[in-house]
This record gives C-alpha cells, structure tokens and sequence, in this order.
C-alpha cells in the first residue's frame, strides 16, 4: 500500500522521534527501521530522512555523535534530548487528536449510514 | 576520470546546499547511507553491480534532497555565525595579550617585595616569621618576615592595607634595639595603592641581635611593634 507523501512529510518528525526514543540510531538503521515497523507502509525516498534530522538537530530535539562502524569508517549516530522527548509527547498528543477528528468524520459518513 | 553514479549524485545533491562549509559532512553523511544500502543488499545475495544501483535509487532525487537541506544549513546563519566569531576572536586576542602583560607586571612587582625572590641567594645571620600586626590611624602594617644578611643588613617585610578613601604613605617606623637604640634606615614600597607590600632596610644592625622595635610616631601618637627572637 502507498500512503500520500503528504502525510508522510507531515509526519516524519513524530516518526523519527518515536524510533530515537527507544534508542540511539544512525541514518540507514531509521529507515530499515520504519520499513520494518510499518510494514513497508512508510517507505521514503531515503535521502529525504537527513533534512529531517538535521532540521530536528538544529531544533534541538536530537543530538548527533560519531562511532566507529564494524566496518571500520565513522557512522553518526542520532540521540534524543529531554527537549525531543517533551516533543514527542506533544506532536503524539496532535496525532491522537487529527487522527480522532477523522475517525469521527468517518464514523458519520454516507457508506456508513446508508442514508442514500 | 569517470565519475561514478554515486558521486554524480552527491555532486547534484551537494550543488543546492549554497552553504560550502557544511557539504563535507553532508557528503560524509549521505556517502555513509549508499554504503550501508549497497552492503543491505550485498546481503540479500544481489550481484554487486546491482546493489550500487539499487541502493542509489533508494536514495531518491538529488535537487529535491539538495533544497531540503539547504533549508536546514542556511548561508545566512552560517556565514553570520562565523563573522561573528572572527569578531570575537580578534577582540579578544589583545585583550589576553593585555591581560597578560598585566599579569606579568603584576608577577614582577610582587617578586620585588617579597624576600624569598628579594634575597635570594644571599648568606643570612638569621631569619625569623612574623605575623604581627598594628593599626596605625587609617593603616593596617602587617609584618610577615624579618631577616639580617651576615653583612648585617636588617629587613622587615610587610604588607600594607589602607582603608579606602585613607590612600596615602605608609607611616614611617623608626627600627630600634631592645635597648630602644634607633638605627638609620630607609622604606621602600609597591604603588600607593589600598593593598601594597614593602620592606624597611636597615643597613647596619647587629648581626647577633635578633630583636627589634618598629616605633611609630603619627598623629602624635606613639606605636611599638616589638619583635623578639
């Protein structure tokens, strides 16, 4: 199934948080990881996960490190700060609301009623 | 040289990032990303050809990732950061190189009223550590070391507080034997200045004679300071 790029875009930074809070990963990790979680429901243009990153770097949501990868080159790391875990609770709290709101106009519609 | 794909890519990504000093790590970043793809699908069992393909594809269209980072990396930001630390770096750089020159004068001062750099290497008759103190009017003298050099040179050093507002001469002791005998001698001090230190000479004292008096007239007042062995 694909989604509309427009609710991925809207929804990236509550994506990437959600992976972050459960623990520190790099780039590549994100995206296998939000395949994997989503049962490839969400499937980005890779490239468009570092604006993300850095926009929610130069917010101050996350932070970055360097590690040495098995392979032996340096892999960044991102990590969530305190302010990117209130975040998330916030941008969680949006979603919950918008995707109530839609249910609910759902709920009353044509196909369900059979008013017609 | 051919380029390879990937480079042509990046070189596309990295023309709409207008901030210079940020592409190299964004060109680590992104390079580091078709790396672990190509080995993603290394593992899957492709043929090495295709996984470079693949994992370039999966990456997506260059111009668009470019003007989506060139948002997060603004020239304007970055350029302005980097005027002002060069402001910074120049202000600050003569005033450490005045910060130390002050230093440094505030070190040589020191050392010339303090009698381990005073008389340093000097054969002394005897040496005595004094924690005496006296006020005189608006002055607080307080004696910290006596020392006689076997030439029979007598010093007595001191540090000197004057209240503020107060900022004049030290008073001038006289230095006398027990006996109350005065010997000729002469003062010497840091700047007149609220806290200073100083030392009084006496160039002829009796090497065997290892107490003094500082006797202060002032105010007409009399002071004694008695310093014993």
């Amino acid at each position: 199934m694909t989604v509309d790029k427009g609710y991925l875009a809207g929804s990236a930074s509550l994506l990437v948080l959600s992976l972050l809070e459960k623990e520190d990963q790099y780039g590549y990790q994100i995206i296998r990881r939000l395949e994997e979680r989503s049962r490839k429901v969400f499937s980005l243009q890779e490239g468009t996960l570092y604006p993300v990153l850095h926009k929610l770097e130069n917010k101050g949501y996350i932070t970055s490190y360097e590690q040495q990868a098995p392979t032996g080159r340096m892999r960044k790391y991102y990590r969530i700060t305190p302010e990117g875990l209130q975040q998330l609770v916030e941008e969680k709290k949006r979603f919950e609301e918008f995707a109530g709101a839609v249910r609910q106009v759902m709920g009353g519609g044509l196909c369900e009623t059979g008013a017609f | 040289m051919k380029q390879e794909p990937f480079e042509k890519w990046l070189e596309r990504v990295l023309h709409k990032v207008h901030y210079r000093p940020d592409r190299p790590a964004i060109a680590r970043e992104l390079q580091g990303h078709f790396e672990d793809g190509v080995e993603f699908y290394r593992e899957e069992g492709l043929e090495e050809e295709q996984c470079r393909e693949k994992a370039l594809l999966d990456l997506g269209e260059p111009e668009g990732i470019g003007k989506l980072l060139n948002r997060e990396h603004s020239p304007v930001l970055g350029y302005g950061l980097m005027a002002v630390n060069l402001l910074a770096a120049l202000l600050l750089i003569p005033a450490l190189l005045a910060l130390g020159s002050a230093c440094y004068e505030g070190i040589s001062q020191y050392q010339r009223w303090m009698p381990q750099y005073k008389l340093e290497g000097v054969p002394l008759a005897w040496e005595q550590e004094l924690g005496e103190g006296v006020w005189v009017d608006s002055t607080y003298l307080r004696y910290t070391k006596a020392l006689c050099t076997e030439e029979g040179e007598l010093y007595v050093f001191y540090m000197k507080c004057t209240l503020p507002g107060f900022i004049e001469q030290a008073p001038v002791a006289q230095v006398a034997d027990a006996e109350g005998e005065v010997y000729p001698m002469q003062r010497a001090s840091g700047q007149n200045s609220p806290v200073a230190f100083g030392y009084i000479q006496v160039p002829e004292y009796p090497t065997d004679e290892e107490s003094f008096q500082l006797l202060y007239v002032r105010s007409h007042r009399s002071y004694r300071l008695e310093v014993g062995a």
